[in-house]
């Protein structure tokens, strides 16, 4: 939040925030270090609404503000932790295993899939995936600001049932999430239906089987599904990113909200470097690669050469690779990125026509386009560069062509999907054993 | 089939919950006691109708405040307009500071 950065300058602030957003504001403010702010209500929407309802609702919100600015004094003054991080709190309970399960949804444990009780024998049994020692922060995991021990997330790989050998890799995934440039807070909370994705490179694939090719991000494979629930349980749990108690806005959410995007690259079927390799890793470093979006499906059955496969694709991504309406004009300068998730087949089409990942970056930067009447225009800000522009302009959707990253997953046929980046930037890491 | 009822131990998964220190910033003792004669700046994050809604705040601050001073930091730098991780960063909170606002107004949310 803007105004806990100026308060831990010395700078007083006073916070304006919505009736469906105080509760995420105020759980917030922890999180950045400020124990305490001071925050004014004003009823929701702010967006939407004409100018006169806005005005209305500043002169009915005045009195409180400027009574609060020279008046409010901070309640809270030092900070504390109910209880130690380290060894995880143990307690008994009687009942069946679905007992368990009650207990644990009642309590906001659970995501509402059955877990498997986290017992001690298989939290330890869980913790000989990994030399990393039990006690260890991985992340403090906001808004909640719950502390990740290595311990506690054998606790939720056992609650989603992972195997103990997948241990490292979740400890890299946790250990990407920390990172501030991937911006938890923001993905675990916004309006928007974005959720973690995962993409796994190198040789742990199949050690690990970790699903590639047909149905990757669908149920059937051990991996995919248990790493891709642990995700959320740690989000939902830890993390406290819960719809219900209006710290999570989403407005709809997302099934992978639930078991996270995760899904290897298909190597075997890339015609071209793989993504870790372009990004300087070595064929066999085992490496994950995290960003916070949502996955579209990119539907197209008859291209038979590669310019017809990337103008279907750019035709696709100009309609709707960005929400123009509340987001900015994604022109140069842009910091978003995007994934384009090529089928193996369309991969190979394009490779045998001679098309690089370079070149087809270029081209959809060129060729995907709207108009700018389709866009908001007080959001659309073109470049000055960019010219005069007319409701009728085309305007480029993608700035740059490095903001568009392109892997290959999947099995058979022809269905591609780009994922279009939410909060936050891509982390990319090497998974240590 | 009648499930077994059994005795458990089992761990909590919520974790402890870490909250950060407060640092070195006595923040009540800076804190403005009066708006009259003070610079008061307006911090927009750039949703929607939030700078409607601060504009009009600004104005009756000025009709109703004596001698107070309103700052669109908007305005002053566009670059404050943001939200998200990278929004505000070190030259832009001394942007801010360096125009000595008593109180900065922010409006949070959608």
């Amino acid at each position: 939040m803007n105004q806990s950065k100026l308060e831990k300058e010395g700078i007083s602030t006073l916070t304006l925030a919505t009736s469906a957003f105080i509760e995420l504001a105020r759980a917030t403010t922890a999180g950045t270090g400020v124990l305490d702010m001071s925050f004014v209500v004003v009823e929701h929407p702010m967006g939407g609404i004409s100018k006169e309802q806005i005005r209305a609702k500043a002169d009915a919100a005045f009195p409180e503000i400027v009574k609060m600015a020279p008046e409010w004094r901070p309640q809270v003054t030092e900070g504390s932790s109910r209880k130690p991080a380290y060894p995880a709190e143990r307690f008994k309970f009687t009942g069946t295993v679905e007992d368990v399960n009650k207990l644990i949804f009642e309590k906001g444990w659970s995501l509402g899939l059955p877990i498997v009780p986290p017992t001690p024998e298989r939290v330890k049994a869980m913790l000989k995936g990994t030399s990393r020692s039990p006690n260890e922060v991985l992340w403090v995991v906001p808004p909640r600001n719950g502390a990740l021990t290595v311990e506690l997330l054998a606790v939720h790989a056992a609650m989603a049932g992972c195997k103990p050998e997948y241990m490292p890799l979740l400890i890299t995934i946790m250990e990407a999430f920390s990172e501030e440039s991937y911006d938890w807070l923001g993905t675990a909370t916004t309006t928007g239906s974005e959720a973690p994705m995962v993409m796994v490179n190198g040789p742990i694939m199949k050690e690990l089987g970790i699903a590639y090719s047909s149905g990757c991000l669908a149920g059937g494979n051990h991996a995919n599904v248990s790493i891709g629930y642990t995700i959320n349980l740690i989000g939902f749990i830890v993390g406290g990113s819960v719809a219900s108690t209006c710290i999570d806005r989403s407005v709809l959410g997302s099934r992978a909200n639930i078991i996270a995007y995760f899904f290897g690259e298909n190597e075997d079927a890339n015609p071209w470097e793989p993504y870790h390799v372009e990004n300087g890793f070595k064929p066999t470093d085992n490496v994950i690669t995290v960003m916070s979006g949502d996955f579209i499906p990119l539907q197209e059955l008859h291209c038979r050469t590669g310019p017809e496969v990337l103008t279907t694709l750019s035709s696709y991504l100009g309609g709707g690779a960005r929400c123009f309406g509340g987001g900015a004009f994604v022109g140069p300068g842009s910091s978003k990125s995007y994934f384009l998730v090529l089928s193996p087949e369309r991969a190979a089409i394009l490779a045998k026509d001679g098309w690089t990942k370079d070149a087809i970056r270029k081209y959809i930067v060129e060729h995907a386009k709207t108009q700018y009447g389709a866009t908001s225009p007080k959001w659309s800000a073109i470049p000055e560069y960019f010219g005069p522009v007319t409701p009728e302009t085309l305007v480029p959707v993608f700035g740059r062509p490095e903001e568009i990253q392109i892997v290959v997953a999947g099995g058979a046929g022809t269905h591609s999907a780009y994922v279009r980046g939410g909060h936050g930037s891509i982390v990319t890491k090497l998974i240590k054993k | 089939m009648t499930e077994t009822v059994q005795q458990w131990e089992l761990i909590n998964p919520d974790g402890a919950i870490v909250l950060p220190p407060r640092g070195k910033i006595e923040i009540d003792s800076c804190r403005p006691v009066t708006l009259e004669g003070k610079t008061v700046a307006l911090l927009w994050n750039a949703k929607t109708n939030g700078d409607l809604f601060l504009g009009r705040i600004g104005e009756l601050l000025a009709e109703q405040v004596k001698d107070v001073k309103v700052i669109k930091l908007w305005e002053v730098d566009p670059a404050t307009k943001q939200y998200g991780p990278g929004a505000l960063p070190a030259e832009l909170v001394k942007k801010v500071k360096d125009l000595k606002p008593a109180i900065v107004i922010g409006a949070q949310g959608d």
